[in-house]
């Protein structure tokens, strides 16, 4: 994990290098490129005139310490401006998964018990088409049917839960539905193709065979075991929902991470594109690290030595 | 039966090779689905390819009498905020959006192959640094590390292939080390190996055609991923600059118009959908050809 790690530092770190020019004539902007004066200072002020393995060490060595830099935009400290928004992405990606997950099994269990069914059928096409629906489009269709037309919800904003918690939720809903139905999708093909092999199992007919009714199988016997599996899509989803969290918080302004690269990306704030890239990597990073774990634990057949 | 070094098994000639992908096609397009998406997919590559010759009007031809004029015979997607025919503009959006998925597709598979190859060939201390700098890449959200290159590289459309491209290097790179590690460890690469082949025709020759089939299936379904983080990319608006048709920026000036011009934002978002379903069926048809346990097991 920590060479991952070190390679996604060199990446994050190069992104800056990749700017046409150099870093300082980006943030400068063609105006005032051209201004001698103010381009050295800026170059200097960067740490630009050092090689660029110094430069890298510099800014690993301040990361670990805690500073991510300041902000060329607002001039705040990037690790506050992150930590400010992090909670509010770590909770519709939550809630993502909560509602992506509540449709997800009740529908793989439908489709699974009765395959060939018009209610499986029905459930694989919600699953061809949630996979293909881009959710940003989704979440235009949502604002203009929920918001502008049946007025229902608040089209865009954001409360804090600890303010209101109704008002947090209410304009949650859309932002998670749009997140969330793509990984629904995905869940409810894992699922049902696991419990269909779970359902064909021999301790499955034995449990028949007891005079188990059918929803106690399904339940305690073929979906306990067919969870394993899902576990793992899910756990493999965070970077998609942290990659749908950009878009999503751009369509129903949330002040998430994803809004924050956005806006730092149409700001030419580069170190605050930088450090949003990195917290985002290093996320899926340690989520597939807890998911790996989480399996061993799920399944006592895994050990990792 | 062991074959001398440098002569492939028969079924790996180019000849027997093209012949088993024609048969492949054919059992893939076998089922009623694939065989629909297929023929969208053909739809959206002559609307692409014939787009100045079938577009009803020119894209970029503003009309000022009928700006946000909602589907009618004369413009039959409507019209956006400068009098711009809808149905002319997704047909043109066509062109971007496959241009940009094919291409960045390819360089995906061109250098995801590459990496693949000489990882799972020769394994070790290669296999090591190269798997760990793909994890990397890996670990990073798609769209999060395509936008922040595309808006580091600058507009243009090939910089959004680019930054696509090599996003999606990962999943061919890690698909391509596991089939040449299998692969590697058959009969006929041995005896190859046994009689004198060196590495370069041992991987061209023996490994590579081997892990064809599945990449091409990879290749159909991340062509359809392709598609929607271009689109995205051109919502956020660092993909493709306006006045250039491309459906996702016709999403982004639509949702800005959505309570006045609904259509603005159906149907360019309609289009997508579609021919990022189509991309998938298609992808799953030619799984399921590759595998038919995959194809009975979706069935029972």
């Amino acid at each position: 994990m920590i060479p991952v790690a070190f390679f996604i530092s060199l990446i994050a770190f190069g992104l800056l290098y990749l700017l046409p020019g150099d870093p300082a004539m980006a943030i400068l902007g063609e105006d005032r490129a051209g201004e001698k004066t103010a381009y050295e200072a800026l170059r200097a002020q960067l740490g630009l005139d050092d090689a660029i393995y110094i430069q890298y060490a510099r800014w690993l060595g301040n990361l670990l310490s805690g500073d991510m830099g300041t902000s060329i935009r607002t001039r705040e400290p990037i690790a506050y401006m992150v930590a400010r928004r992090l909670p509010v992405t770590i909770e519709l990606g939550i809630l993502a998964v909560l509602l992506g997950v509540a449709i997800a099994l009740p529908v793989a269990v439908v489709s699974a018990v009765r395959p060939g069914s018009k209610l499986d059928i029905l459930g694989t096409l919600f699953a061809m088409g949630g996979v293909a629906m881009p959710s940003f489009w989704l979440g235009i269709l949502l604002i203009f049917l929920l918001a502008l037309w049946l007025r229902l919800l608040p089209p865009s904003g954001y409360v804090s839960p600890l303010e209101d918690l109704a008002a947090n939720l209410r304009m949650m809903i859309m932002p998670c539905i749009a997140m969330g139905t793509s990984l629904a999708a995905v869940t409810m093909r894992q699922a049902r193709s696991a419990l269909l092999e779970v359902l064909q199992e021999d301790y499955i007919t034995t449990a028949r065979a007891k005079g188990l009714k059918e929803r106690a199988v399904v339940v305690r016997h073929a979906l306990k075991n067919a969870l394993i599996p899902v576990v793992t899509v899910i756990g493999l989803q965070v970077g998609h929902i942290l990659g749908g969290a950009v878009v999503t918080e751009t369509i129903f302004a949330v002040p998430g991470v994803g809004r924050l690269l956005v806006d730092s990306i149409s700001f030419r704030d580069y170190p605050v594109v930088q450090a949003a890239v990195l917290i985002m990597a290093l996320g899926v990073l340690f989520s597939s690290l807890a998911t790996d774990l989480l399996y061993a634990y799920l399944d006592p057949k895994i050990k990792y030595s | 039966m062991i074959g001398r070094a440098g002569e492939s098994p028969p079924s790996r000639r180019p000849s027997g090779f093209v012949l088993r992908f024609i048969k492949l096609l054919r059992r893939a397009l076998g089922g009623r689905l694939a065989g629909v998406a297929l023929l969208v997919i053909l739809l959206v590559v002559f609307s692409a390819l014939l787009a100045d010759v079938i577009s009803p009007y020119d894209p970029l031809r503003q009309d000022y009498s009928a700006y946000l004029r909602p589907p009618s015979r004369a413009h039959p997607l409507g019209t956006d905020n400068l009098g711009r025919d809808n149905l002319a503009r997704i047909i043109h959006g066509a062109r971007v959006s496959l241009a940009v998925g094919v291409v960045a597709v390819g360089i995906a598979v061109a250098l995801g192959a590459m990496i693949g190859l000489a990882s799972g060939y020769w394994g070790g201390k290669v296999d090591n640094v190269l798997m760990r700098a793909v994890d990397a890449i890996w670990s990073f959200p798609s769209l999060v590390l395509a936008l922040s290159m595309a808006a580091a590289l600058g507009p243009g459309i090939d910089k959004v292939m680019i930054a696509v491209g090599v996003v999606y290097i990962p999943a061919f790179a890690r698909l391509v080390r596991g089939q040449a590690l299998s692969v590697r460890e058959r009969e006929f690469v041995t005896a190859a190996r046994a009689l004198g082949a060196n590495d370069l025709r041992m991987v061209l020759k023996h490994i590579w055609p081997n892990v064809t089939g599945p990449l091409v299936v990879q290749a159909s379904l991340n062509v359809a991923t392709a598609i929607i983080t271009e689109a995205s990319l051109s919502f956020l608006g660092v993909g493709v600059r306006p006045p250039a048709p491309s459906w996702g920026s016709m999403l982004k000036v639509g949702y800005q118009y959505m309570e006045v011009a609904p259509w603005m934002s159906i149907f360019p978002g309609l289009a997508i959908f579609v021919t990022v379903l189509a991309f998938n069926l298609a992808g799953d048809g030619l799984r399921e050809a590759l595998d038919p346990r995959l194809a009975r097991r979706r069935q029972t």
